[in-house]
């Protein structure tokens, strides 16, 4: 590890932490939030516990993250090939103009395709959160030095050892930059979730937003402000950590 | 005239130009040179107040050029640097005319010099004036470089290593090429460089620095055979006496010589020969053709053309703009005591030997 | 003898696509009232002569991506028939709405439905793959495509889809769309403009100043980090209370919901790509040509109008395209507080489970998000200085 990751996880440490508090224990909110708005009847979101929600939210991003990353490198490594080679560049133009979609877009173009709550969710991370990887996989594969690739097959490597000792260590930084960027989008759009019921920590700022209570609001919004912060320092650290090992 | 009076320059506790008092004259060609870090480029960023001052001054015909606007005592004077600085952006003629627009000169007027600084550097100014630098080689880019330098026509050039990325080849080319736009033009030119051939080669006067410190300041003749101390001794290397003999032009050390043409007789040749040893053998124009000695003379021939000992044009006839050095060079490797010297077109101005190098 | 199939892999997988989708898919919903249950219709159980037409370009289409022909007519078919295959599927959707109203009234609604929407990517893909292929085919596929946009926008406007649902819900919203239209690019250009106000100077300044760089990129892209929803949600009380500390602000029309928190959080997330490109823009200025700049007498704002902007303004304009981008999608977002726009119709559609008011405002978001970044890149491509290229 290095010196920056090193002097990078002291304070996400803390910030791990904290999240962890304000997860699991109501009376820092109950107390802090009462006097900010002493004249709400209800300042801690009643529905479910934060830590539910969290759960709901981690479930959300994990799996549609893990799915969008292999389905993204799967992707990206079959058209890179050459009996893919053709695909190409209709998989590039669709992923740039793929981005063009906003997520909100994917999210509601969902329901209708699949219905309300989990699963339509999962399904629109996913296809949202393959764009990034898919285009980085392409581009840090792309980028890589022919001498070397050259230099691997000159040696007796066959195209699997290639691709698995040399080409995928070797854009593993640019890819996961890429899982990096899809994660910390997705739980955004995980939040808007809650619109279409899937759960998670945009419940109770869509709640907040109805009922016009701003501690419910603020609440989720903390929370999830937090995750989002936490798991973009913890893929950064593992993300450099392959660029330097 | 440039005048540095006790120029200092300190960063932070470094020293980099210590109490350098140097004078550059009107029309001189001084070049500043020692190893890196000797201050020579700080010194040179001084003069147009790149860098600041930390005492000491600098006069510029008697002005102190701490008093004037850095943006325009710049615009008056030319400055070129290693890595050429061309705008990616615009055209070379456009980067030729940056100093004219920012001076406001009318169009026309920008114009007609480009083109003439186009054409005073070979470059032709219809294929060139609309090329953008990607499409440059190193040695055009630096071509362009210089011209763009001197587009407002400053009577101060400050050069920072202007040759120093080339390729040996493509330097020596624009060496010779700014030596000769030099003598047509008499800018004032202070020159900075770690390479002591080029020194040697351009420079009317040598400023050598070591660690912000004036070591020597004098004519590169008399730096070579005169050197202040080791460090310079070391500097200028082994070679100095080959070194000197780069400055020297084999014009200036070549004597008359005698000559027969081709269809003389070969019994009027051999008069001569008998009296010079030798002769060289000329054709209607006066281009080296042969060459006549002793035994030539002895194998029945009737003309000298029918007699001589063919002369290799190209590698045994010495240019007599060439330095000695070169003329030497050339003898040692074809095993002459003595070479036949033209002028431009090839024609016999003289000879000269080894004997008359040594002496040089 | 000679082979007699030369597979073109892109062609032919997006025409298997296209078949299948049309032969097993919905191509139609209907549905008895706005919100009742769908029934899928597919392609060959509409009307009479629609479906068998479009079966029948899916498979030339497939055929001719196989079988090895002259090249010719390989460029002809795979550069015309999607570009027309479009409006094509539009036209016989429409008409399955047309006869569905008069067979079951008003009342009835027929939407598009998942082989149409799988055709549309098929053909796109085909498109895009012919357009890289170059040559005659992509000018064929150029001609086609617009021709078919052309197309498609009569049909929209002339009234003859106007049974579609989504038709239908656009006609109940006519003056709502254009306004909710106008909302939408105004509250995100606005806060990519004030982006580029704030984002240009400080990207300058972080080129210029290494100690504050650092820290000025940790805390936007922080910010970046943080979900929209949580940005927006934590300005409302924070803009509320502020409106009742200082009640000037409330007078000059600042809120805890609406455009004020909107415009602030858009600001923010735009200022990031913005600053970013500048800062990276103006690195990307050979130090060299600073130097010769400054070395011939130019002012630091002559350096900065004649050779550092120009040199970093594709670079520039390339972040203000990802910001204006990204801020066209998050203003749908906005909706939920009150800032409206598109997101009004994506948001009022999800509550009352009417699919084809979510498309009302999707689709638009996503056709002035594609119309912006096409806008840009051509900006990109005029101010891409000519040296540069």
């Amino acid at each position: 590890m290095t010196d920056r990751n090193r002097r990078t996880l002291i304070p996400l440490a803390a910030l791990a932490g904290l999240f962890v508090l304000l997860t699991a224990w109501m009376d820092p909110w109950r107390m802090v939030l009462s006097t900010v708005f002493p004249t709400l009847d209800k300042v801690v979101y009643p529905l479910a516990p934060f830590r539910r929600l969290v759960a709901e939210h981690i479930l959300l991003v994990g799996s549609s993250s893990i799915l969008a990353s292999t389905a993204g490198l799967c992707i990206g490594i079959a058209v890179t090939r050459q009996w893919g080679r053709e695909f190409l560049p209709a998989v590039n133009a669709l992923a740039s103009m793929g981005q063009t979609f906003p997520p909100v877009a994917v999210l509601a173009l969902a329901v209708p395709a699949v219905g309300f709550g989990f699963k339509p969710t999962v399904i629109a991370l996913f296809l949202y959160g393959l764009l990034p990887v898919l285009r980085n996989t392409i581009a840090g594969l792309q980028t890589l030095d022919p001498a070397v690739l050259e230099a691997a097959s000159g040696m007796g490597m066959n195209p699997l050892q290639i691709l698995t000792l040399v080409e995928i260590p070797l854009a593993l930084p640019v890819i996961m930059a890429g899982v990096r960027i899809s994660t910390v989008i997705n739980i955004g759009t995980a939040t808007l979730g809650a619109t279409i019921g899937a759960g998670g920590l945009g419940k109770p700022i869509i709640a907040g937003l109805i009922g016009e209570n701003p501690a419910y609001i603020i609440e989720g919004a903390v929370l999830v402000g937090l995750f989002a912060i936490l798991v973009d320092g913890v893929l950064g650290i593992v993300s450099r950590d392959r660029a330097d090992g | 005239m440039i005048e540095l009076s006790c120029v200092t320059k300190r960063y932070g506790g470094v020293t980099a130009v210590e109490e350098l008092t140097v004078t550059v004259a009107d029309g001189e060609f001084a070049v500043l040179i020692g190893p890196s870090g000797c201050g020579k480029s700080t010194t040179l960023r001084m003069v147009n107040r790149l860098v600041p001052l930390t005492s000491g001054t600098i006069r510029v015909d008697g002005t102190d050029v701490g008093s004037r606007a850095p943006e325009q005592l710049r615009r008056e004077m030319g400055y070129v640097i290693q890595s050429v600085g061309l705008f990616p952006h615009m055209t070379v003629a456009g980067n030729i005319a940056v100093v004219p627009s920012l001076l406001k000169w009318p169009r026309q007027r920008t114009e007609a010099r480009v083109d003439e600084l186009l054409d005073l550097f070979g470059l032709d100014p219809s294929s060139y004036r609309d090329k953008y630098p990607r499409q440059l080689s190193g040695g055009e880019a630096q071509r362009v470089g210089v011209a763009r330098a001197l587009a407002a026509d400053p009577s101060i050039l400050l050069m920072d290593e202007p040759f120093g990325a080339l390729d040996p080849i493509t330097r020596e080319t624009l060496q010779t090429e700014f030596s000769r736009i030099q003598r047509e033009l008499g800018k004032t030119i202070v020159f900075v460089t770690h390479d002591i051939d080029e020194a040697i080669r351009l420079a009317d006067r040598i400023v050598i620095l070591r660690e912000g410190r004036l070591i020597q300041h004098d004519t590169p003749e008399k730096i070579l055979t005169h050197p202040a101390n080791r460090f310079v001794l070391e500097f200028i290397g082994s070679d100095r006496a080959l070194k000197r003999l780069s400055r020297m032009k084999t014009s200036d050390h070549m004597r008359p010589t005698a000559s027969v043409k081709v269809m003389d007789s070969l019994a009027g040749a051999g008069a001569i020969v008998m009296r010079n040893g030798f002769a060289w053998v000329t054709c209607g124009e006066g281009v080296v053709r042969g060459r006549l000695d002793g035994q030539t003379l002895t194998g029945g021939a009737a003309t000298a053309g029918e007699a001589m000992i063919p002369v290799n044009r190209g590698l045994e006839v010495i240019p007599a703009d060439a330095s000695l050095r070169e003329a030497l060079s050339r003898m040692v490797q074809r095993g002459l005591r003595n070479a036949p010297v033209a002028d431009e077109k090839g024609r016999l101005v003289g000879e000269i030997s080894l004997e008359d190098i040594l002496e040089a | 003898m000679p082979p007699l199939l030369l597979p073109r892999k892109v062609p032919l997988t997006a025409s298997v696509l296209g078949l299948g989708s049309s032969l097993l898919l919905g191509f139609v919903t209907f549905r008895a009232n706005r919100l009742a249950a769908g029934e899928a219709i597919r392609l060959l159980q509409t009307g009479p002569c629609g479906g068998p037409v479009l079966m029948a370009a899916w498979i030339i289409l497939a055929t001719t991506s196989i079988l090895k022909i002259p090249e010719r007519w390989v460029n002809f078919t795979l550069g015309l028939l999607p570009g027309a295959l479009v409006p094509t599927a539009l036209k016989v959707a429409g008409g399955q709405a047309e006869r569905t109203a008069l067979a079951s009234g008003d009342i009835a609604r027929v939407s598009l439905g998942a082989a149409f929407w799988v055709s549309l990517f098929a053909a796109a893909v085909i498109m895009l793959d012919a357009w890289h292929t170059g040559g005659l085919r992509r000018k064929l596929t150029l001609f086609s495509a617009t021709l078919g946009i052309a197309v498609t926008v009569y049909l929209m406007v002339s009234g003859e889809m106007s049974h579609l649902s989504i038709l239908r819900e656009f006609i109940n919203r006519r003056e709502r769309f254009t306004g909710e239209l106008m909302a939408h690019l105004a509250l995100s250009s606005s806060a990519v403009g004030m982006a580029v106000l704030l984002g240009l100077p400080l990207g300058i300044l972080a080129h210029r100043k290494a100690r504050l760089r650092g820290g000025a990129f940790f805390v936007l892209n922080t910010l970046q980090t943080v979900p929209s929803l949580a940005l927006f949600g934590i300005l409302i009380p924070l803009l509320a209370a502020l409106t009742s500390r200082f009640p000037v602000l409330g007078e000059a029309g600042i809120q805890g919901i609406g455009t004020a928190p909107a415009l602030i959080a858009l600001t923010v997330y735009s200022l990031l790509p913005v600053a970013r490109n500048t800062f990276a823009g103006f690195s990307s200025v050979d130090p060299a040509a600073v130097d010769a700049g400054r070395g011939m007498g130019m002012t630091g704002s002559q350096l900065l109008v004649r050779v550092e902007f120009p040199i970093a303004s594709p670079i520039i304009l390339n972040g203000i395209r990802v910001a204006l981008v990204q801020a066209i999608g998050l203003t749908a977002v906005a909706a939920l507080i009150g800032a409206g726009g598109f997101g009004v119709f994506i948001f009022q559609g999800l509550g009352q489970a009417a699919t084809d008011l979510v498309l009302l405002g999707a689709i638009p978001t996503n056709l002035i998000a594609a119309a912006a970044d096409a806008l840009l890149n051509g900006l990109i491509g005029v101010a891409n200085p000519r040296g540069l290229r």
